[in-house]
């Protein structure tokens, strides 16, 4: 899978929001607010193909936490993604 | 469409974003907060805000303006040289002044689930004048019900 193209992560203050830039109409109603490490992985899979285990790979290798942990934190966030038509998933994994 | 995980954004922050766009020269979809401006626009309705660009601001329009540190969505009720008072369509007796420049974009749009709505449409514009007129009467109705 991989992050949708268009959608651009911006930083106000201490918040990080997904916003989906349109053509000549930015849609304001229905941004995503990304806490900062859901931030720091939207940037590094930006543009690239990657799978769950790239993830789960990613969390372990910033952030102390477990295997286990990061694998049930990246399950929610890939399902929080998807639901919210952030992904493209025309390629499986 | 009751979403358990639709956050708010606090207004400073999302209208940092939106007034960048909106420099840029971009239209904006914003969701509508607060009753302020009922019942011609409605909390969670989605407006487009659209730049001033050559546009001539008259009477009757719904505008995105800076008053007093905060930003307002709320209706010209009166011109008077450069000073223009602005008013909620839901409140009964607050007005702003605010100066043109304080105006940073027009309401030009409302998104219904399966229609556009021309906000700047002139009847529509005197329909709100007329609203904010008769201020004295929603004061009394309000009081009696």
């Amino acid at each position: 899978m991989k992050l949708k193209e268009d959608l651009i992560l911006r930083r106000v203050g201490v918040d990080y929001v997904i916003v989906d830039p349109g053509q000549d109409m930015v849609d304001m109603s229905k941004v995503f607010t990304l806490n900062e490490t859901a931030a720091w992985l939207w940037g590094e899979l930006k543009g690239k193909e990657f799978t769950k285990d790239t993830v789960v790979e990613l969390l372990c290798s910033q952030y102390e936490v477990t295997i286990e942990q990061a694998q049930v934190d990246v399950k929610t966030l890939l399902d929080t993604f998807a639901r919210n038509g952030m992904l493209d998933e025309s390629a499986n994994d | 469409m009751q979403d358990k995980n639709r956050m708010t954004i606090p207004n400073k922050v999302l209208f940092e974003h939106v007034l960048e766009y909106i420099r840029l020269g971009k239209s904006v979809v914003i969701g509508v907060k607060g009753n302020s401006m009922k019942p011609f626009l409605r909390e969670a309705d989605r407006v487009v805000l659209e730049p001033l660009g050559n546009r001539h601001i008259k009477k009757g329009l719904v505008v995105l303006a800076y008053w007093e540190g905060q930003i307002v969505l709320h209706r010209v009720v009166k011109i008077e040289g450069d000073s223009l008072y602005l008013a909620g369509d839901g409140n009964v007796a607050q007005r702003e002044r605010v100066r043109k420049e304080d105006i940073l974009a027009i309401a030009a749009r409302l998104l219904d689930a399966d229609r556009e709505v021309d906000l700047t449409e002139n009847w529509r514009c005197y329909l709100g004048l007329f609203w904010y007129r008769v201020r004295p009467l929603r004061r009394i109705v309000m009081k009696v019900f």
